[in-house]
């Protein structure tokens, strides 16, 4: 099959031009490798942290040292260890915290130039707030007098727990337990930063709100903590977007995200996940172990999820909606792809418990190279959740022979009025539709990418539009010549 | 790491211990190797607890705390008999082996229109299933279990280019003295080249006798072999009830299976497929009902290595006041599983509060030529039938016993035999009726 | 315009054409009829490149240039265009999307530039008027749901657009009413011209009461065996491949 060789070719081409690989070479101040009780009272320290703050940190590290790391999702990679590992790096200028952009390290701002993301033109023009987490710290965030103006609160997680101590010990830990599962109790043992967002009530944010990530020391993990609150009859869009240098070993990226919303708020929370994949022979990548997690505590409240995931070498992800009010929605709306030796099970866990709750679960999989990508996905009634909709749709499109393409569904059904609908396909891009395309005159890259895209339609359209032209570039960019 | 997720049963051992020389074939000592081997294979892994995935849904604690003891013989042919005239269908006429508490009855079997060479018996010929019993690939804890404790079972080979005409009827009976007692089945039906089958295979038993059945077959279809196979299960409330099919099937061969789920207490049906040849089609259809504290778990595993292959699933569940269900189906398909056609559909209605559906289907991808979806429901009855129906003068109890019936039924339309479909129709009917 | 020298094309490892010849000067219509199985689609295919028909002996040569070592998307951009027997469904993406990114990167083939986004949708707008098809179908997925006629439609609405300077016309009549062949026979004459030739294949003699050719040519068993004017394509209409002398293949 000429077609796939010349495909994979492109592919290859196209990963091992990650075009986010750079390295910035910045001071930076990091805490010893390893991690024990002295790192964790560090990293508070250095967070100039309250005293309940350690301790709760003390505590999850307890927890996480009994505990083992999960071994059921379909991702193969060697053992981490967890004494090897930095779990603090700070860029040494944050030590005092820069109060405006113009305090923020030049090279910093260089940085995100390159990533595409011009903070200052993000703030002046582009009308999006930017939180900006570098390695371990937080190191911009925009906007925030507009936004202080109509009550809200961005900020990183270190000033949340300063600034807003009841609002970060009543939220903190209370949708994703501590003990929820390994990496969630390693995250709570040595989170670093992250963001705190809260939209009082009857607000709707005017704005997007972001976070970039980005790691930049090598053999740094990453431990951010995100929480957002919307309060009754708010709303609020909320972008995240990762990158990381392109470096031979393995990072570890173990983020938590935890979502409430009360009475009538909805939040939507897009990602667009571009993490460094690894080479072209499986040499390196991001190992990305993320629990995000979505409380819709109150009646007819809603929260969204939608990611494109494209990055990383080994994925693990299943952001989750609990559906407690009555009337309340939780959607997920996922593109995943996959391609040399990258490995992604992610998902979603959507469990209705109150009356007249629905959640819709669209997933596009797209694998290639030798790489494999599983969705893996609960769809939970409880007895007491009357009139409960859930409707699945899971399409995975194989690209060559040697990837695999896996589906995963647990549907759980306690309640007789509940109607739960799982459909799933799996399919390749027809030679056919190649040239059609191509004899209208688009090259084999464009082709690929404009029929990878309609595949992905479904979820893309969901995207504010700031992440969809993005997104549907990395699309291109990931996929490039797939097929020929 | 096993250690922890299976459970541990030292009544078993000792029951082997103290069986040891009153088992089948226990002069021949290849067979005794094999039964201490398997004793202590089945010991060092355990009972599958709750943690275990594939017995997510079913949870079998209480293997590990109730004491199944081995069935001493004991007259019961009377009973016998009123429960083969009750599964025995005379409208299909044709042979019946028939099985009591684990063991070949040969005055209740008929062996007319049947040639007997076809068949041979573990408690006459345990020989004959030497081979059968050494494959030990992929073998799970039960697997050893079942060979290390084995009472009886029947072989069936038929030879090349024979066509069977007759459905041979086999009948597992439990009586009264099996209570608290538990028996393993070891059966195998080879299919030569060519040849054709018809098998109609079920288990009955009495209300309110604890017992567990285990029954693995091996089922192997040469090339452009044809067979239907049908499992169908009425046994009392009490009973719990385990069967196992593991099929190979070569070049252009052809099965058909359907199994019906009806009584026990809990059931589990694990079918296992392997294509070892290409241009196979595979067909499997499934009806499970359940009430009060029934729970019916369906566990397929479809695996595509060869391409050009054709495999579909078709499972319907109805669960009632009670009534648990879990379906796991996964579809494996190779990398040179190309132009492979895998379907798979699980619907489940739920008729009460405290009834519950599980399903898992999985897909399991590694070719990129191949059409491959599953789809699963789970739910109650359309809204707008239902509203149809009452529309046109039906109570809504009729109206939904109707739409019930209906959604069953599709398990059995389709099936080349018009005396077991409307058999079928027919006690799906009256289940609906006295629930 | 089109030089066709002896072409021979293998198709599966089975040979389909055997020593093709046709040459179409510009502003010409040609029509090529013949039997099932005679090589119709097989001849479009490999002037447009498709994978798996490989040719083993003999040119294609288009103005000029040798263009069976072109890829199909730069034949495309050279100015051909294939209107296809059962064009594609592509789910997701939209016409308008599908052509603009189509003629863009023919544009950018030929080194010109890009059109705006407003004129564009502007220019399509108005073909699709033209060709009588509603507009709201340029918003849904590529072929996605059309009926027989509609597609058929779109293929003539994205010939008006893409504008080629040689189109080849794959059954481009088959399976249509006589409404929506009016339709498309109005689609193609509408890009007859001076500097552009068509080349149409079809099994009957219908379209060609609406589009007359200025050659007809007969292909049966993987040749041109019979060439003349558009009252051969009524002759054959009368009396068939067999009355013809031209064996009915048996497919």
């Amino acid at each position: 099959m000429a077609v796939t060789e010349k495909t994979q070719q492109t592919v290859d081409e196209a990963v091992g031009d990650y075009k986010y690989g750079f390295i910035t070479d910045i001071a930076t101040e990091r805490a010893p490798k390893g991690l024990n009780e002295d790192i964790i009272k560090f990293i508070s320290a250095k967070k100039n942290e309250p005293e309940w703050l350690l301790d709760w940190r003390l505590a999850a590290y307890t927890k996480w040292l009994k505990m083992e790391e999960p071994t059921w999702a379909m991702v193969d990679y060697p053992k981490i260890d967890f004494q090897d590992i930095y779990y603090y790096s700070a860029p040494k200028s944050a030590e005092d915290g820069p109060k405006s952009l113009d305090e923020v390290d030049p090279e910093l701002l260089r940085t995100y130039e390159k990533l595409g993301i011009s903070l200052k033109e993000q703030e002046l023009l582009a009308g999006v707030a930017v939180d900006i987490v570098f390695d371990s710290v937080s190191v911009a965030t925009t906007f925030r007098k507009k936004l202080k103006e109509a009550g809200i609160v961005f900020c990183s997680i270190s000033e949340a727990a300063h600034d807003y101590p009841d609002l970060m010990k009543k939220y903190l830990g209370s949708v994703v337990p501590v003990a929820d599962n390994f990496y969630s109790a390693l995250n709570s043992a040595v989170f670093t930063d992250g963001t705190f967002v809260y939209i009082p009530k009857g607000v709707r944010c005017p704005m997007e709100l972001s976070t970039y990530f980005r790691i930049n020391e090598a053999n740094t993990g990453q431990f951010e903590r995100t929480i957002i609150i919307a309060d009754e009859g708010s709303y609020v869009s909320y972008l995240e977007g990762c990158t990381a240098p392109q470096r031979d070993e393995n990072q570890l990226h173990a983020a938590v995200v935890e979502l409430v919303t009360h009475d009538d708020a909805e939040i939507k929370y897009s990602t667009v996940q571009n993490w460094y994949p690894g080479d072209k022979n499986g040499k390196g990548g991001i190992y990305n172990f993320v629990t995000k997690r979505g409380a819709c505590r109150g009646k007819n409240s809603k929260i969204s999820w939608t990611q494109v995931e494209t990055g990383s070498a080994v994925t693990w992800k299943y952001p989750s909606c609990l559906l407690i009010g009555d009337n309340s929605v939780g959607e997920f709306y996922s593109v995943a792809i996959t391609n040399n030796y990258q490995q992604a099970d992610t998902g979603t866990k959507m469990v209705h418990i109150g009356e007249n709750t629905s959640s819709t679960i669209i997933s596009k999989g797209i694998s290639a190279g030798k790489s494999s990508a599983t969705y893996r996905g609960l769809v939970k009634v409880m007895a007491g959740a009357e009139n409960a909709r859930n409707y699945t749709q899971c399409d995975s499109l194989l690209i060559g022979d040697k990837c695999g393409a896996h589906t995963v569904p647990y549907l759980e059904i306690k309640n007789p009025t509940a109607k739960v609908e799982h459909e799933a396909t799996t399919s390749k891009i027809s030679d056919e539709q190649l040239f059609y395309c191509q004899q209208r005159g688009l090259d084999i890259e464009d082709s690929v990418t404009l029929i990878v895209n309609g595949f992905c339609k479904d979820v893309m359209q969901h995207l504010p539009m700031e992440f969809a032209v993005e997104a549907q570039k990395l699309l291109g960019i990931s996929l490039e010549g797939s097929v020929g | 790491m096993a250690k922890k997720l299976y459970l541990e049963n030292t009544a078993l051992k000792a029951r082997f211990e103290a069986e040891k020389s009153s088992f089948t074939g226990s002069d021949l000592a290849w067979l005794n190797n094999l039964r201490t081997e398997a004793m202590a294979q089945f010991m060092a892994v355990g009972i599958p607890g709750p943690k275990v995935e594939e017995w997510k849904y079913t949870n079998l604690t209480f293997l590990a705390n109730e004491n199944f003891t081995a069935l001493t013989k004991s007259d019961h042919k009377k009973e016998a008999k009123i429960y083969f005239d009750k599964a025995y269908i005379k409208e299909i006429h044709g042979p019946a082996v028939v099985f009591v508490n684990g063991y070949l009855d040969r005055t209740l079997s008929i062996f007319e229109g049947l040639d007997e060479e076809y068949f041979s018996f573990f408690s006459e010929q345990p020989q004959n299933f030497k081979n059968l019993l050494e494959n030990t690939l992929g073998s799970t804890s039960f697997n050893h279990l079942n060979r290390a404790l084995v009472t009886d079972g029947y072989r069936l080979v038929i030879p090349e280019n024979t066509v069977l005409d007759d459905i041979i009827q086999i009948i597992h009976i439990a009586t009264s003295a099996a209570h608290m007692k538990s028996f393993y089945t070891r059966t195998a039906i080879e299919a030569g080249k060519n040849a054709q089958g018809q098998i109609m295979e079920s288990f009955i038993g009495p209300d309110h006798v604890r017992y567990w059945n285990h029954m693995i077959s091996d089922l192997t279809l040469a090339e452009g072999a044809e067979m239907s196979y049908v499992q169908y299960q009425e046994q009392g409330l009490q009973a719990i009830h385990m069967t196992e099919l593991h099929t190979v099937v070569s070049d252009a061969a052809n099965l058909k299976y359907l199994t019906f789920q009806l009584g026990a207490e809990l059931s589990r049906t694990e079918l296992i497929h392997n294509f070892v040849g290409e241009r196979a089609d595979i067909e499997l259809r499934g009806a499970y009902l359940a009430q009060s504290q029934q729970s019916h778990d369906i566990f397929t595993r479809i695996n595509h290595d060869k391409p050009n292959c054709d495999s579909n699933q078709f499972f319907r569940g109805v669960l009632n006041g009670g009534g648990k269900s879990a379906f796991q189906g996964k579809v494996v398909v190779g990398r040179d599983a190309q132009k492979t056609n895998a379907n798979q559909s699980n619907k489940n209605l739920l008729l009460d509060r405290k009834a519950e559906a599980n399903a898992k289907p999985e897909l399991l991808i590694y070719a990129d030529d191949v059409k491959c979806s599953h789809g699963a429901t789970i739910g109650e009855l359309d809204i707008d039938q239902l509203f149809y129906l009452r529309a046109r003068g039906l109570d809504e109890t009729s109206a939904k016993g109707l739409l019930v019936e209906a959604f069953i039924s599709e398990v059995f339309e389709g099936w080349n035999n018009e005396i077991l479909r409307q058999k079928f129709r027919d006690k799906a009917a009256n289940w609906l009726k006295k629930r | 315009m089109l030089e066709i020298r002896n072409l021979h094309v293998n198709v599966g490892g089975q040979e389909i054409l055997k020593g093709v010849n046709l040459t179409i000067k510009d502003g010409e219509v040609h029509a090529i009829m013949g039997p099932n199985g005679a090589g119709k689609s097989t001849l479009s295919y490999a002037i447009c490149g498709k994978d798996g028909y490989e040719v083993t002996e003999g040119s294609v040569t288009y103005n000029g240039k040798d263009i069976l070592a072109l890829d199909p998307h730069e034949r495309a951009g050279e100015g051909i265009f294939l209107g296809f027997q059962y064009p594609v469904e592509i789910p997701g993406v939209s016409n308008m999307n599908f052509l603009r990114t189509a003629l863009n990167s023919q544009r950018r083939y030929r080194g010109e530039k890009e059109m705006a986004a407003v004129d564009f949708l502007k220019f399509v707008r108005a073909c699709a008027k033209e060709l009588d098809m509603d507009p709201e179908m340029l918003k849904r997925s590529v072929n996605v749901g059309f009926s027989g006629g509609e597609k058929k439609r779109n293929e003539m609405v994205q010939m008006a657009v893409l504008n080629p300077s040689f189109a080849v016309l794959d059954e481009t009549d088959s399976g249509l009413d006589i409404d929506a062949l009016k339709i498309v026979a109005e689609g193609i004459n509408r890009l007859r011209a001076s500097n552009k030739s068509i080349l149409m294949i079809t099994h009957y003699q219908r379209l060609l009461d609406y589009v007359v050719p200025d050659f007809v040519h007969v292909l049966a068993k993987g040749k041109i065996v019979k060439s003349g004017n558009k009252d051969l394509a009524l002759l054959l209409e009368e009396k068939g491949y067999v009355g013809l002398g031209l064996e009915e293949n048996a497919a």
